[in-house]
């Protein structure tokens, strides 16, 4: 299958991506009838179509991440190269040509064929050439069975040199140029054949006749580093913007030694990129500053699109000229029309940009939660605001802006900081969320707000109703809501050495009459506890919320929540590191509680209050599964470990389970049980966050995972084939596709494939003279739409039946064949649907009426065979 | 050290006269500008830049062109003269009268032979420069509306000339227009002044206009080749290179802007028979630069990539780029302009066309015993308290607003002499 997945030797769960991650990482391209675009995601390419924003399918195949993609002038191939060197060719539309093959690659090792899609593994780039660290960052192919032009990144060189190869990848030689680290620092450009580079470093621009080879070197006087560069497709034209702003255009710059540039400035941070139209008349540029500017070439006029909503990293404009994609820091992709109206967003994750590019204002979430109520992923999005990413539909429900204040762009020569959300925490019922917010300016005193969202079902959102400034003299490291009760509760720990306790208090009776009911209640602090003056960590409650447990340095604290009484202090003379993390057990281990210390992880016993197991072991994350007592623990090493708080020995154990620094960890409630599963599996699914803000999950590799296909997790490369919903629209959009390889939605409001395509279509397609009469085709072409609805829906439906039974009897002879025809394809339909869901089948009546059977068999002889 | 008290005199208020028009003498390296006051500067810049002479300006006789002819100076006015400047007596050698109306451009072709003048009524006269003087060679055909700016090419046997809506090229040997290529207008009402033009090696007509724009014509098939609206408001001045490689056009909006021969791959493109490698040249927008706060009335381009620039502000530029360089040049009174009278404590301040004698103020005598001596002594450069107020005593004008050249006051302040080119005066004064 996809080769993201990484096999394991010792068990049968691989790793696969289940959202999340950068579409902006690298520009889009656009296919040469503006139809699709396509984006790098990870280390696969995936085509959106840009009428609609839908996501159509993927191109897989590489092994390590994608640096970049490429439509090949003149053809219909896409082209790919990982970060090892490794470059991939596909077939523009071949999903569509090889409509029924299961894989639709053809690996074929230092070769290429025309006619079709394959793989060309450069086999000896990774192994000869690029030295341990270096990795490839960009690259080029100039045509069919042209020269390939690799950049290449060395870790310990402050600049990328870039290496030509001829077609046949054996040979290569290393052009005279010391490129920028950027993604846009070299472009190629002019007529098929007359093709040029251009390439930057800080104070140079290189340009080259690639037929020629000879690379020249113009120098920018100013002390401007240039920081991007982009050529015209076809005229000699170069476009380089730069640090402070200006974008220079750059003509006859082949053979002239001082070839005449124009200045266009208006922007007044670095110039992001720099797009051509395709008739070279304009051009479109963005950076920091939220707004994309329009520029006429010949005129000194310019456009702009203010307010975009997040910096812009890559500006590309599609070749009729109709969209301008603009890839924007909060993860999204904005196709824009010529008119400068947003027209699609292609947005996975919002996106906090700044936690992979390690900007100093990154803050993220001590703690990523669900919501209790759509059971959804909460967690940083752009700054100040909250995500909230459904876990049933995988895709963004909404955004919440928590610190309600403008965006402040950054400045040239100066960070800015912007309030970002570090905690929240919600109710089990949902009701009410708490955030903490803080902006930590070194320069300026810290903000801290403690905020309390009331949830109001009749608008379906999150209202402010208790805004707490300063609520610990300094910073707030841990946020918990009460789980459980009725009675509302939460508790702050702050780098003051104190933990508070808020409760949420109706208003005096004489205010209540005043004021409407909604608003009259808010949270107040109710108490303040402190512990020999020791320095407060994580807080926590037990699953029941009567105990709350709050860690001072090394002692374990234990609270009852509504008197502020302390009932306990646990410390153990041997291991008096600082505790990390604290976390109560759950279900038969609520007695437990779970302590990570830097170099071990100790367990108390509440019951007894002694210390039961400890093990010697660094743990980074910890997280726990609400509905068993199964926890998840990742170590520096990256190994994942499931254990039982009653248990010192794991029930699971994965050594370096990602690549990638794991960030966050969660279980995520399962609809169903799933008892096929391993034990810890059966209630919850464990995701976790990596350093580029990938949703990662553990699985049976070859299932079909059935929480993950109902829910349509954009992970799952099946699922994105459903292009339109009814078959015309199918035919509209001209993609075939057979349906019995279609994987079938579980949930019901997904229906599953086209329904009835294949009867539409050869309705469509006999010619209208051979066809019988209509009202002989009509019942049977809706039938076949009903029938194919309803199965999906998991039910025989008894009056389905009838209706059938009533259209055979009143059938002709003539009709017969018609309705054999039907019978048959809906055999074939129906076969992979068993395959694939097993689940379904259960629910049918008969089923359900043999395992009814076997329900009531006597069981009594099992025992004696044990 | 001694000390003594510093005069600070605000009120000498000298307006800066503006730059008008210029012209460059290539082979001499001189260059010659007129400003507002019609006084004609001639400047030597083979090496540091600095003034040689200046011709006084009369009121009447205005200066809107000016030319170089082998070493000497001739310049065309609103009176309807083409006068030719006498750089030894800093005077007007002689006048030709033109055809019809104020003279509002003159230019000179490539020998040096001939001079065509633009007028007011729409002629444009040709005068032969013999060593007589000018003679009137041949009026072109006469067309509507003042000619606002004309352009020899390099052959001598064409002229481009710009005027309201209209670019035209002449035949000089037929006198007839060849082409009239229209502007358009921007607005119904307003006209499209074409205040610049300029012939460029393959004769191509560059047109600066009051919409901004800057037009290149063909000037074989009288058809616009590419237009920029290179400036938000008029474009007053455009000049080539000395290669001819390059423009620079500038205006009401000061911006400099410089545009660029490149030479482009044609559109055409033959794959039956592989590489034709046509070109064609075309016209880029290059490189900007703020050199005046105030409108640029003239461009002159100078030795290499060398550009003068002069407006408004009376500020002559001399600038070039690459290398990036800026030097600029005030318009400093070049005789002596103030003129003191110790005995009277008075002062004469000198304006071009008045003189302005001033009282000036005093302050208490603050003896060395005075307690507050030590400290107003030790804060050196703070002023004295003033006991009178610095005032004016007389104000005397030139009749009919002669330019003052020189102007002297005796010490008493009782007797005040000054002279223009044409008198000399002397008053007593009674205060």
């Amino acid at each position: 299958m996809a080769n993201t997945e990484v096999r394991m030797n010792d068990n049968e769960l691989v790793l696969k991506r289940k959202g999340g991650g950068s579409i902006v990482s690298h520009p889009p391209v656009f296919s040469s009838d503006s139809e699709v675009i396509y984006i790098v995601w990870g280390n696969s390419v995936r085509s959106y179509s840009t009428q609609t924003g839908e996501f159509l399918q993927e191109y897989e195949g590489l092994t390590e991440r994608s640096a970049g993609v490429q439509l090949i002038r003149g053809t219909e191939t896409l082209a790919t190269c990982s970060r090892k060197g490794e470059i991939i060719f596909w077939s523009r539309k071949s999903a569509v040509v090889q409509e029924r093959k299961v894989t639709i690659r053809l690996f074929m090792p230092c070769s290429y064929s025309t006619s079709g899609l394959f793989l060309i593994s450069y086999e000896f780039l990774q192994d000869i050439i690029l030295p341990p660290g270096a990795i490839v960052t960009g690259f080029h192919i100039l045509r069919k069975e042209g020269d390939v032009f690799v950049v290449t990144q060395n870790s310990n060189k402050d600049h990328q040199s870039m290496l030509r190869f001829k077609p046949d990848c054996k040979t290569y030689q290393k052009l005279e140029m010391k490129l920028n680290k950027q993604i846009r620092c070299f472009a190629f450009g002019g007529e098929l054949g007359k093709e040029y580079l251009g390439g930057i470093s800080k104070q140079h621009l290189y340009v080259m006749k690639v037929k020629e080879g000879k690379v020249i070197r113009h120098t920018v006087g100013s002390e401007n580093g240039l920081v991007c560069v982009t050529a015209h497709p076809t005229e000699e034209i170069l476009a380089t913007g730069d640090h402070s702003g200006r974008i220079l255009i750059w003509r006859s710059f082949l053979d002239s030694k001082q070839p005449p540039k124009s200045i266009y400035h208006w922007h007044t941070l670095p110039v992001s990129d720099v797009c051509f139209s395709q008739e070279g008349s304009s051009m479109y540029s963005g950076g920091r500053e939220c707004v994309m500017v329009k520029w006429f070439l010949e005129y000194q006029e310019k456009k702009f699109l203010p307010r975009i909503g997040a910096p812009i990293r890559y500006v590309v404009v599609s070749p009729d000229n109709v969209f301008v994609a603009a890839c924007l820091d909060d993860n999204s992709i904005q196709l824009v029309n010529a008119q400068g109206k947003i027209k699609r967003v292609i947005q996975n994750f919002t996106w906090n940009a700044h936690i992979s590019e390690k900007l100093p204002d990154h803050t993220i979430l001590h703690k990523v939660r669900l919501d209790p109520r759509t059971n959804s992923l909460v967690m940083n999005g752009q700054p100040g605001h909250l995500q909230f990413f459904s876990m049933k539909s995988s895709k963004l429900l909404y955004n919440l802006d928590v610190v309600c204040q403008n965006y402040l762009t950054q400045e040239r020569n100066a960070v800015i900081y912007n309030t970002d959300v570090t905690h929240v925490a919600f109710t089990s019922n949902g009701n009410w969320m708490a955030t903490v917010e803080q902006r930590k300016d070194p320069e300026a005193s810290l903000e801290v707000r403690l905020k309390f969202w009331k949830y109001a079902e009749k608008t379906q959102n999150f209202y402010l109703n208790t805004c707490v400034e300063d609520p610990h003299f300094g910073e707030v490291k841990a946020l918990e809501m009460r789980p459980g009760s009725e009675d509302m509760l939460a508790v702050t720990s702050g780098a003051d050495s104190k933990i508070k306790i808020w409760y949420l208090f109706g208003m005096p009776s004489s205010l209540e009459k005043e004021s409407n009911s909604s608003s009259r209640e808010c949270w107040h602090c109710d108490a303040v506890c402190t512990y020999k003056d020791l320095p407060v960590g994580d807080v926590g409650f037990s699953f029941d919320g009567s105990i709350l447990g709050a860690v001072f340095s090394h002692s374990l604290t234990l609270w009852v929540p509504e008197t502020s009484d302390l009932k306990s202090s646990l410390s153990h003379p041997y291991f008096r590191e600082n505790i990390r993390q604290l976390q109560f057990g759950n279900g038969d281990c609520s007695h437990l509680v779970v302590c990570v210390m830097k170099t071990n992880v100790v367990v108390w016993n509440l019951l007894s209050l002694t210390v039961s197991w400890v093990v010697p072991i660094e743990l980074k994350l910890l997280a726990a599964d609400s509905l068993s007592s199964y926890m998840a623990g990742f170590t520096c090493d990256r190994d994942l470990i499931i254990f039982k708080p009653s248990d010192p020995q794991p029930v699971y154990t994965r050594k370096n389970i990602c690549p990638d620094t794991v960030l966050q960890a969660i279980f995520v409630p399962l609809s169903a049980n799933r008892s096929e599963l391993s034990n810890w599996q059966q209630k919850s699914q464990l995701y976790f966050l990596n350093q580029y803000q990938e949703l990662l999950a553990l699985e049976n590799p070859d299932e079909n995972f059935k929480e993950a296909a109902g829910s349509g997790l954009q992970g799952d490369p099946e699922e994105g084939r459903i292009l339109s919903l009814t078959p015309f629209g199918r035919m509209l959009a001209g993609v075939s596709q057979s349906t019995d390889v279609e994987p079938i939605e579980s949930s019901s409001f997904i229906s599953v494939g086209v329904p009835g395509e294949k009867e539409i279509k050869e309705f469509l397609s006999m010619p209208p003279h051979t066809m019988p009469p209509l009202r002989f085709i009509c019942n049977p072409l809706l039938a076949s739409l009903i029938r194919r609805t309803r199965k999906t829906e998991g039910k025989e439906d008894p009056e389905m039946d009838v209706d059938e039974d009533n259209d055979s009897g009143m059938e002709s002879e003539e009709n017969k064949d018609v309705l054999e025809e039907m019978e048959r394809m809906e055999i074939i339909d129906e076969k992979p649907v068993r395959k694939i869901y097993r689940p379904r089948i259960e629910s049918t009546p008969e089923l359900e009426k043999a395992l009814s059977g076997i329900l009531k068999e006597k069981t009594d002889w099992v025992s004696s065979l044990l | 050290m001694g000390t003594c008290k510093v005069h600070n005199v605000r009120f000498y208020n000298l307006e800066p006269q503006a730059i008008n028009c210029m012209a460059y003498d290539k082979d001499r390296r001189k260059l010659a500008l007129s400003r507002a006051d019609n006084s004609v500067e001639v400047w030597d810049v083979t090496f540091t830049p600095h003034i040689e002479s200046t011709i006084p300006g009369h009121p009447e006789v205005s200066v809107e062109s000016l030319v170089w002819c082998n070493g000497s100076l001739f310049g065309a006015g609103l009176q309807g003269l083409v006068n030719e400047f006498d750089l030894k007596n800093l005077s007007i050698k002689s006048s030709h009268p033109v055809t019809a109306g104020a003279c509002w451009c003159i230019d000179v072709d490539r020998n040096t032979t001939r001079i065509a003048a633009g007028t007011e009524e729409g002629y444009i006269n040709i005068l032969a420069l013999t060593e007589d003087g000018l003679n009137l060679e041949k009026l072109l055909d006469k067309q509507e509306g003042r000619i606002l700016s004309l352009a020899w090419d390099s052959s001598g046997k064409f002229i481009a000339s710009g005027s309201i809506g209209a670019v035209r090229v002449w035949s000089v040997e037929t006198g007839h227009a060849l082409h009239r290529m229209t502007t358009g207008k921007q607005t119904n009402v307003l006209d499209t002044l074409v205040w610049c033009v300029a012939f460029a090696e393959d004769l191509t007509v560059i047109s600066g206009d009051s919409r901004g724009k800057l037009t290149f014509w063909d000037g074989k098939l009288g058809c616009c080749i590419k237009s920029y609206q290179s400036h938000k408001a008029d474009i007053l001045t455009l000049c080539l290179s000395e290669d001819g490689k390059s423009v620079y056009c500038a205006g009401v909006d000061p911006l400099i802007t410089n545009f660029e021969k490149i030479k482009m791959q044609s559109g055409f493109k033959d794959d039956v028979l592989g590489e034709r490698n046509d070109t064609i040249t075309t016209w880029v927008r290059s490189f900007q630069r703020r050199l005046h706060d105030h409108d640029v009335r003239s461009l002159v381009s100078g030795k290499g990539n060398q550009l003068f620039s002069g407006g408004i502000d009376g500020y002559l530029g001399i600038s070039s780029y690459p290398p990036k360089m800026l030097t600029k040049y005030p318009p400093v009174p070049q005789s002596k302009c103030i003129v003191l009278a110790p005995k009277a404590r008075c002062a004469l301040f000198r304006f071009p066309e008045r003189l302005e004698l001033w009282r000036l103020g005093s302050t208490s005598n603050i003896s060395q015993d005075d307690e507050n001596y030590s400290n107003i002594m030790r804060s050196t450069g703070h002023p004295l308290p003033l006991l009178d107020a610095p005032s004016k005593a007389v104000e005397l004008l030139s009749k009919d607003a002669e330019p003052i050249m020189e102007c002297a006051v005796s010490e008493d302040a009782h007797w005040i002499a000054f002279s223009t080119p044409y008198h000399f005066r002397i008053f007593h004064l009674v205060l």
